[in-house]
């Protein structure tokens, strides 16, 4: 099932120079990076080593058996919408468990965030009850390293067409994918509406890029792997050329229990369960954590020491708290001719027109739109179908041969709000398959986080039936109980008791202990957070090199 | 039979059937491709646009 290429092998007492916990967006970024500087790395990460041959168009296995995902049986999580709630057992989360990561089998939206992401609540002010703050970091600071991203990885769309976009020093590499169908009506219903659809940038190559070969649009982008590449997900990218360095080890299989301190308080590395539930330390001189935005304040949670009884690096209390999911609405249409979704990337069309929704409406939040349709065969047969046609018999039947190709959505992805309560915890009762407390999970949507997502939602509808739509309904938009962007839980900032990590991701409370994923975002962004997961990482591997070589770390 | 519809048991069975209509015949279901014919879905490794209808219109009218 698991390959794992030729490639430098360290043994467990090798002081290797950094530890990297998770292997995905951002782990595998910084093990590049700092591999590629002169560093050595050993990278574990609990999933397999999947090679694109193994990846298929197999519906059923690949999401009904969690082939590329976390599973739900050996890694139980529990769900409440407040602490005054009991946890019940629930799937709550969904990551991406394999090198590589949540990218394997993302939509491969690749969205920056804009200026005022980074310094909204100085811009907009403080909402009493949430967390809602500035990052210590501005649009500026990272723009060279969302660049860096797009040309590393390689991605795919065309600078200025949007007006709302932020500057850049750099066009995309590679020009846009071409439309489907979806995409054309969606321009056609948004320029109706006197709105500003563009190219959606996607973090899938047009063109042969860097010895890799382009998309051959066989429609199985989000929930499976690339078998082509052309997703430029890690795994075809970052992870061969770091173990070309011959300085990177990376160890599949590999599932980390607890960060190790020594009698000064500094990181000496890392227990882990290997395959076979052996139990081994890695020692390194730094440890850098990068397990997304629910395994790693689970790790410093569990990683709890007599110097640090309420979980490491925990001394602001905030380790986990600050989940923000985003929010995520479906609105649907059937059209006249056929469109034939199922081929090609995703999504070709979005918009940022209501990337800040007027506030005169009386809430805070924002979003993007995006057209697309994620259905493949079996899942159009359940989610695809509107509630007002025949769910069974000849007449169901019927409605899907005429509406599998007939069929568009529009998505709107938006704004949550940091909330103290919305957190990643330790369950008091329910284990995992190692025996380890579960991960609970307490997530209530703010009251604007719904506005905003209702507001998007009607935007969707809207542009449906001015591109023609026959028919438009959509999914009921409330509360979620299930989070697929792990985002806040260990928040960046300058003061120490109200951030987890300062802005350059090492922790306040261990110097030589430092996080990177989603959980260093202050804010949600608005909806496509992972290009800012992989710019940060970028930073971070700069910032993280620089005090390695003044031997400051 | 309206009501049945609706019951958990029939959701759990309906589910079944459609994993095994509309699932890869590679697991047994969906006997050459029967279901996957029927809605109109291919499994091909490779397509090039064209894909539809109407991107297939605004290729046309840019020419």
């Amino acid at each position: 099932m698991s390959t794992a290429p030729e490639q430098r092998r360290y043994k467990l007492t090798d002081n290797v120079d950094f530890l990297i916990i998770g292997c995905g967006a951002s782990g595998s970024v910084l093990a590049r990076e700092l591999s590629r500087n002169g560093f050595s790395v050993v990278a574990l990460e609990q999933g397999p080593w999947l090679d694109r041959k193994q990846f298929t168009h197999d519906e059923y296995r690949v999401q009904a058996q969690n082939l590329l995902t976390n599973n739900p049986q050996k890694q139980p999580t529990t769900f409440r919408k407040t602490p005054a709630d009991k946890a019940v057992k629930q799937p709550a989360v969904i990551y991406g468990r394999m090198v590589g990561g949540g990218t394997v089998h993302f939509t491969a939206n690749y969205w920056r965030f804009h200026e005022i992401d980074f310094i909204e609540a100085s811009k907009k002010g403080a909402i009493a009850g949430t967390g809602f703050a500035d990052w210590p970091i501005t649009y500026a600071d990272l723009e060279p390293y969302y660049t860096k991203a797009e040309w590393e990885l390689g991605a795919s769309g065309q600078a200025g067409a949007s007006p709302f976009d932020p500057p850049r020093s750099k066009p995309y590499p590679l020009p846009p994918m071409p439309v489907k169908s979806s995409g054309v009506l969606f321009e056609q219903g948004a320029r109706k509406l006197g709105l500003n659809p563009f190219p959606a940038p996607v973090a899938v190559i047009s063109q042969a890029y860097q010895g890799r070969l382009p998309c051959a649009h066989c429609g199985f982008c989000q929930g499976f792997g690339c078998e082509m590449g052309a997703k430029s997900s890690p795994l075809p990218t970052m992870v061969p050329q770091a173990v070309a360095t011959g300085r990177c080890e990376i160890r599949p299989h590999s599932y980390v229990r607890k960060i190790e301190l020594d009698a000064k308080g500094r990181a000496i590395g890392a227990v882990y369960f290997d395959q076979h539930g052996k139990e081994s330390l890695q020692h390194a001189k730094a440890v850098i954590v990068a397990s997304n935005g629910s395994e790693t304040p689970r790790l410093l949670l569990l990683s709890k020491s007599n110097r640090f009884p309420n979980g490491l690096a925990n001394s602001s209390g905030l380790v986990g708290k600050y989940l923000m999911f985003n929010t995520d609405t479906i609105a649907q249409g059937t059209f006249e001719h056929e469109l034939n979704e199922y081929k090609s990337i995703e999504v070709t069309r979005i918009s940022h027109d209501f990337y800040e929704i007027d506030p005169k409406f009386g809430f805070y939040g924002g979003g993007g739109l995006s057209a697309r349709f994620l259905w493949t065969p079996i899942s159009f047969s359940f989610g695809g179908v509107p509630p007002s046609a025949p769910q069974w018999g000849s007449e169901y039947k019927k409605y899907l041969a005429k509406n599998f190709n007939r069929t568009m959505m529009v998505m709107g992805h938006g704004t949550s709000l940091p909330l103290a309560d919305n957190s990643i915890s330790l369950d008091d009762t329910l284990k995992d398959a190692w025996g380890l407390p579960a991960m609970r999970v307490t997530y209530k949507d703010h009251p604007d986080d719904i506005k905003a997502a209702k507001y998007m939602n009607g935007k969707a509808m809207d542009i449906l039936e001015a591109a023609g739509a026959l028919q438009t309904w959509s999914f009921p938009v409330g509360e979620q109980n299930l989070g697929y962007h792990l985002l806040g839980t260990c928040r960046m900032g300058n003061d120490p008791r109200s951030s987890v990590i300062n802005s350059g991701h090492r922790t306040h409370d261990v110097a030589n202990l430092f996080l990177c994923d989603g959980s260093s975002l202050v804010t949600s962004g608005r909806g496509q957070p992972t290009e800012s997961i992989q710019a940060l990482a970028f930073r971070a591997s700069d910032r993280i090199t620089a005090l390695a070589k003044k031997g400051e770390i | 039979m309206k009501a049945m519809e609706k019951s958990d048991d029939f959701g759990t069975l309906k589910g079944y059937v459609l994993v095994g209509f509309f699932g890869d015949p590679a697991d047994g279901g969906n006997k050459d491709e029967i279901g996957w014919k029927l809605i109109g879905f291919e499994d091909h490794f490779y397509y090039a646009p064209p894909f539809g209808y109407y991107d297939a219109q605004a290729v046309k009218e840019k020419a």
